[in-house]
């Protein structure tokens, strides 16, 4: 029997190039952002909710520090700087990166597969799974911290210090980006136990928020040479603020960063790979 | 009265399956107490006592708090009303032969009941091996203390069935229920504790609902509030919580007026 012909124009279409990473990305989250603002006024509504709630955090540093001059060695304006970089980089992660935190409910109903079978790349699918203009609103306060940090920090401005700020955010975005990824993984292996991750992603967006200073030495080496969320922006910041690591590293940790986030994101590949070969679909 | 005994059974028995997103509960309360650990230990450092507490109060306030996301449900609105109202599931239980308030109460309490066990436990405990507390060693102040904590945990149900209710009008209810929440977090003492606020606003919290929730059984439990002021903490618990209700009852005749559901 002969085999049934496709349509001309149908097949063309897979000889084309496919679309490459980023533009894969760009698209994926444009059709997710238009599916989102068919819902205007709940768009408005929960991103004045996502706003506020994220403004908290930042009412509560100004509430401490209504109590005490200092924390751990920080004053407030320093304290803003270093609670900026961490919340502008988490942030601008979360918009970027935060689709792996669906796949837990996407390998419960199956519809994970649906990704696969798309002849265009996984992984920038699953990025932008969900992309919601939404997750700018948090943005606001992280930046707005950040910028009263910059004016009001006791900093003597050279060159390579005015360079650090930027290179902090793009740090800390790819170090979470990692860990986003290492969260998709998780939700492949162990879909029913998605929350776990919570207290890696919301657990470090929180911790780098403050002086890693607080928490004691043995977590603070944990947090440079294991999980190395002291890269996202404690290091660099030590060096902008001209404070010493109380670990008493060497200086050049505070600019390692590249070599960590670089081997992090190796690791969270390696991670997402293992994780699709172990994926087994639950359709019937 | 057995009927609603029934429900909070079954509800209790329903949280029972979801083990995986249990695990992932405890361990994020008792990551996040421990970092707000670390971070009041570093205020109090510089301050031995803020607003008649001192550090293992402080401590001590911060992993109640944590203990008690669950029960109360003090981050999410937990309430499955604003999903029903979207399936249309909801005329099912408008048309259910008992009070539709007491029945989402009955739910919310078993939830409630098996949080406490599941939820609270663990992470209270960590705290006490990682920090020093203040564990009251008198079974008498436990008691009171649990019943602060039931009294607060109908306080919570009645603020967040407020905000499901609103589905009713909005469909999707998210920014009422996260507003509800924003309220919660801050004046409930969830992002720092309600001894560290300015003086007015401290006296303000301290007035609202959101006292109900962690400050008023935390207060009991670090003894601050003894003989005749837990009565008085009881009553205000208990008055908000009719006034809250009684609210709720008003805005549910209103939806049920309201309410079209579709389908055959």
């Amino acid at each position: 029997m002969a085999e049934p012909r496709l349509e001309p124009r149908f097949e063309a279409r897979f000889e084309q190039k496919p679309p490459g990473v980023v533009a894969t990305y760009m698209l994926t989250a444009r059709m997710w952002a238009r599916s989102a603002l068919q819902y205007r006024a709940s768009m408005v509504l929960t991103m004045v909710t996502s706003g506020a709630t994220a403004s908290l955090e930042l009412l509560g540093i100004l509430v401490v520090f209504g109590n005490v001059s200092s924390i751990g060695g920080f004053s407030l304006s320093e304290a803003l700087y270093l609670y900026g970089t961490a919340q502008a980089a988490f942030f601008t992660s979360d918009l970027l990166f935060t689709g792996t935190e669906y796949l837990a409910d996407r390998i419960r109903l199956g519809t994970f597969d649906s990704l696969l079978v798309r002849p265009v790349g996984v992984l920038p699918q699953v990025f932008a799974d969900q992309f919601t203009p939404r997750r700018l609103a948090p943005l606001v306060p992280a930046y707005a911290a950040l910028a009263i940090g910059v004016a009001k920090a006791p900093v003597h401005w050279t060159l390579l210090r005015v360079a650090m700020v930027p290179y902090t955010l793009l740090i800390g975005v790819a170090v979470f980006g990692a860990v986003w990824i290492l969260v998709g993984a998780f939700q492949i292996v162990a879909a029913d136990a998605s929350e776990v991750m919570n207290s890696v992603t919301y657990g470090g967006q929180f911790m780098t928020s403050y002086p890693l200073s607080l928490y004691g030495r043995n977590l603070m080496l944990f947090l440079t040479f294991g999980l190395p969320l002291a890269y996202v922006n404690w290091q660099p910041t030590l060096y902008v603020l001209g404070h010493a690591d109380p670990l008493g590293t060497p200086s050049f940790l505070r600019f390692a960063g590249p070599l960590f986030a670089a081997a992090l994101w190796g690791l969270a590949l390696l991670a997402w790979r293992a994780a699709l070969r172990h994926h087994r679909s639950t359709g019937s | 009265m057995v009927v609603y005994a029934l429900i909070t059974r079954q509800a209790f028995r329903r949280y029972l399956t979801y083990r995986g997103a249990l695990f992932g509960g405890v361990l994020a309360n008792t990551v996040f107490g421990v970092i707000k650990a670390f971070i009041m230990t570093a205020v109090w450092r510089q301050r031995s006592t803020i607003g008649g507490y001192g550090l293992a109060d402080a401590l001590t306030f911060v992993f109640l708090a944590q203990a008690m996301i669950g029960p109360m449900s003090l981050l999410t609105n937990g309430l499955d009303i604003p999903a029903r109202v979207r399936s249309g599931d909801i005329g099912t239980d408008l048309f259910r032969p008992v009070d539709f308030q007491n029945y989402w109460l009955a739910t919310d309490l078993g939830r409630a009941g098996f949080a406490l066990l599941g939820r609270s436990v663990v992470p209270f405990a960590i705290g006490g091996l990682l920090f020093r507390l203040h564990v009251p060693k008198d079974p008498r102040v436990w008691a009171a203390f649990l019943v602060a904590v039931f009294l607060g945990t109908v306080v919570s149900f009645a603020l967040r069935y407020l905000a499901a209710m609103s589905a009713f009008w909005l469909l999707d209810e998210k920014g009422v229920t996260g507003l509800s929440n924003v309220l919660t977090s801050f004046l409930g003492g969830m992002i720092v504790p309600l001894v560290l606020f300015p003086a007015w606003l401290g006296h303000l919290a301290r007035m609202l609902p959101w006292a109900s929730l962690v400050q008023l059984p935390a207060d009991v439990f670090l003894g601050k509030r003894t003989g005749a002021a837990v009565g008085g903490a009881y009553l205000f618990e208990a008055g908000w919580a009719v006034a809250l209700l009684l609210a709720g009852r008003l805005v549910t005749r209103r939806a049920r007026h309201r309410v079209v559901v579709q389908g055959g």
